[in-house]
């Protein structure tokens, strides 16, 4: 998949050549920094880019449907039915005006799913589902009413009315207190398993990712940088954006109190208009000529394990040891 | 009420310190009072870094504006260098103690230029000549580490971690003798957060500065603070070193909220607790111990009387499970809340029976 996007001072390629698949109860998590393009890929899969947003795609398919072939109504057909999302502010993405009963009734009327009654009994059980006690005094309820915790509990809620078979989740948890955070992660995790849904956590947060991936996608500067599984990915990153993410946060019992914390110098680069080598060369401690050169490519280092850097695997673990030895000391 | 002992080289001290807001209930309602900080203590001594940290609504905010003199305590005294706050004239105030806000997109005016923005402190308190207000600013960008030619850029020129280096010099310009920052890094990427924490360590090193930092990663105030206060509904419930309160917590509500901090370690799962009910209405408070609605380990006390605040040395806690009354200290799981033994296995040995 390849998002671009016509900005005034050219073409700003915020996605590009994304592939990713999830099977049904799956946890799929794409982490990367402010810009990587995670909420854009999030939104092409969904159908929802804004118009002036050019998606190409081989193929983007649903249960072996070509969601790229529907038409905008078939789309609005799947979406909030087989497939739903769950956005990072529950405050924005919610209608202030409405009760949150009638926005989750909506969902499952608009998809003929049944009446009123069994929509608002679905509601009421949903609910409860996710730990809101006193449920069906609560759908009289308008989201200003509810504290950030239920609010996020009410989004995801009425993700899963019409039981989807792909919930994607951008930032479900950042707005939140750690407590929090914990709790509706858990909810997340409970509801995938009861459900057999496929779930694309989409984060920045490393903690939340080592705690609820499967698998892991690491974007940088649109593309994606590095697969794997949580354990391979944490254990033996191979790509030294993720080398140097992993760095950048205190690890509690392995970071020394105090000590320097590793960093990336330098700032992503601008994606407009076009551009060749490694777009991480700029902020990488191991670049050398070749990576000036042609774009990289996404290399297959494993089944399911990929990287998309020029160092051959065994010379940046070396190198990655002997730099953890340096930051832990 | 026991009250500290006067520290030594304490920079500030707040004594039995409350602020209440009135809040109107509606158009018609009764006005109620909301305690959002409460009989808190504190003394931040000379050099170290005191860590707050709570969940939002916590009152952690209402207490870093009483520290800037922002805001005037309802009850209790804050003293600065030994001297009521209130009684320091505003000016001087600003002058030794200094804000690093979380947001450095709002904080920082759009239409000045770094070198405006910067020298604003200067010019507000008359320091310097034109010339020197200059050298100063570009004494002070070297010092955080922004590049000389950034001196009339424009704040929207710059990313977020710039911009947080431009809130710190400002907050640098008039040599402060302590910086109170609020979530400093929250609103940065991870790879910007490190950059701005050893940021902030070797400002620490090179200018003997006193950090008061807000936050609610937990990750950062371990490896930032000295000393860690926990709040809770507005009562400072937890008090020690870093070491004590992250490796030995002993109030429920730090050991829950140890455990609740993700680290990033892919051979644990989520953890396992249960917090129960939401976190509480401040207009309502719950009775007797704020926590107990929430509290894995609540007895029949707890709901019915406040427990006492313990201190030994430094440390501070505030809870039945080890008043004067709890007679058994010794069936106290040693918690280990997030795993430092390195071992691949969920700890559960924070729920008692």
């Amino acid at each position: 998949m390849t998002v671009e996007i016509d900005v005034p001072a050219g073409t700003l390629h915020a996605v590009t050549d994304v592939d990713l698949h999830v099977g049904r109860g799956e946890t799929l998590c794409i982490v990367g920094e402010s810009g990587c393009g995670k909420t854009i890929t999030a939104l092409g899969i969904m159908g929802l880019l804004p118009r002036r947003a050019r998606l190409e795609a081989g193929r983007i398919a649903l249960e072996g449907r070509d969601l790229l072939a529907l038409s905008r109504g078939e789309m609005n057909a799947l979406r909030g039915d087989r497939m739903a999302m769950i956005f990072q502010d529950p405050m924005t993405s919610l209608n202030p005006v409405y009760t949150i009963g009638d926005q989750m009734e909506e969902v499952y009327l608009r998809h003929g799913k049944g009446g009123r009654r069994e929509a608002r009994e679905r509601a009421v059980f949903l609910l409860e589902k996710v730990g809101i006690t006193a449920a069906a005094s609560r759908l009289g309820q308008y989201p200003h009413q509810l504290s950030g915790g239920l609010r996020q509990r009410v989004m995801i809620a009425m993700a899963v009315m019409c039981e989807p078979i792909l919930i994607v989740a951008d930032e479900p948890t950042t707005a939140l207190d750690v407590t929090i955070q914990a709790q509706i992660l858990h909810l997340l995790a409970d509801l995938q398993d009861e459900y057999r849904m496929a779930l694309i956590l989409i984060t920045h947060d490393l903690g939340v990712v080592a705690r609820m991936a499967d698998r892991v996608l690491v974007m940088y500067a649109g593309q994606v940088v590095e697969t794997g599984t949580a354990e391979e990915v944490f254990a033996e990153p191979t790509h030294p954006y993720t080398q140097g993410l992993l760095e950048c946060i205190p690890i509690p019992g392995k970071t020394v109190r105090g000590a320097k914390l590793g960093s990336i110098p330098g700032i992503v680069p601008a994606l407009i208009g076009e551009y060749e080598g490694c777009l991480f060369r700029n902020r990488c401690d191991y670049a050398f000529d070749d990576c000036a050169g042609a774009p990289v490519a996404l290399r297959a280092l494993a089944p399911g394990r990929a990287s998309r850097c020029l160092l051959d695997r065994t010379r940046s673990l070396e190198n990655l040891k002997s730099r953890t030895a340096r930051a832990v000391g | 009420m026991s009250r500290s002992a006067p520290a030594n080289g304490a920079i500030l001290e707040c004594r039995e310190v409350g602020r209440t807001f009135t809040v109107g209930a509606g158009l018609f309602g009764a006005k109620r009072p909301l305690r959002a900080v409460e009989d808190v203590d504190l003394a931040v001594e000379r050099g170290e870094v005191l860590a707050i940290v709570g969940e939002s609504g916590c009152g952690k905010t209402t207490l870093a504006r009483m520290m800037l003199g922002l805001l005037a305590p309802s009850r209790g005294v804050i003293l600065f260098a030994g001297t009521p706050i209130h009684e320091i004239d505003r000016n001087e105030v600003a002058r030794r103690v200094q804000p690093v806000f979380q947001d450095p997109y709002s904080s920082l005016n759009p239409r000045k230029t770094l070198e405006d923005i910067i020298a604003l402190p200067l010019v507000v308190h008359r320091i310097g000549t034109p010339e020197e207000r200059r050298k100063r600013v570009e004494q002070l960008m070297e010092l955080v580490g922004l590049s000389r030619r950034l001196i009339y850029a424009y704040p929207s020129q710059l990313s977020g971690g710039q911009r947080q280096r431009v809130a710190i010099a400002r907050a640098l310009a008039i040599n402060p003798e302590l910086v109170v920052c609020d979530e400093p890094t929250s609103a940065l990427d991870v790879s910007v957060q490190a950059q701005i924490l050893n940021l902030l360590q070797d400002l620490r090193r090179e200018l003997n500065l006193t950090f008061v930092i807000i936050s609610h990663n937990l990750a950062v105030v371990e490896h930032m603070a000295d000393r860690v206060a926990v709040m809770y509904l507005g009562r400072v419930i937890e008090q020690g070193t870093t070491a004590e309160i992250f490796d030995r917590p002993r109030h429920p509500y730090t050991q829950t909220l140890l455990e609740s901090a993700l680290t990033p370690d892919p051979t644990r799962g989520l953890p396992e607790f249960a917090l129960g009910t939401d976190f509480p209405n401040p207009l309502d408070p719950p009775s007797g111990c704020a926590f107990h609605p929430r509290c894995p380990k609540a007895m029949a006390e707890c709901s019915q009387t406040r427990p006492e605040t313990l201190r030994e040395g430094g440390k501070l806690v505030e809870c039945h499970l080890y008043g004067t009354k709890a007679r058994e200290p010794a069936r106290l799981p040693q918690s280990n809340p997030i795993g430092r033994s390195g071992s691949g296995t969920l700890s559960s040995s924070t729920n008692i029976a």
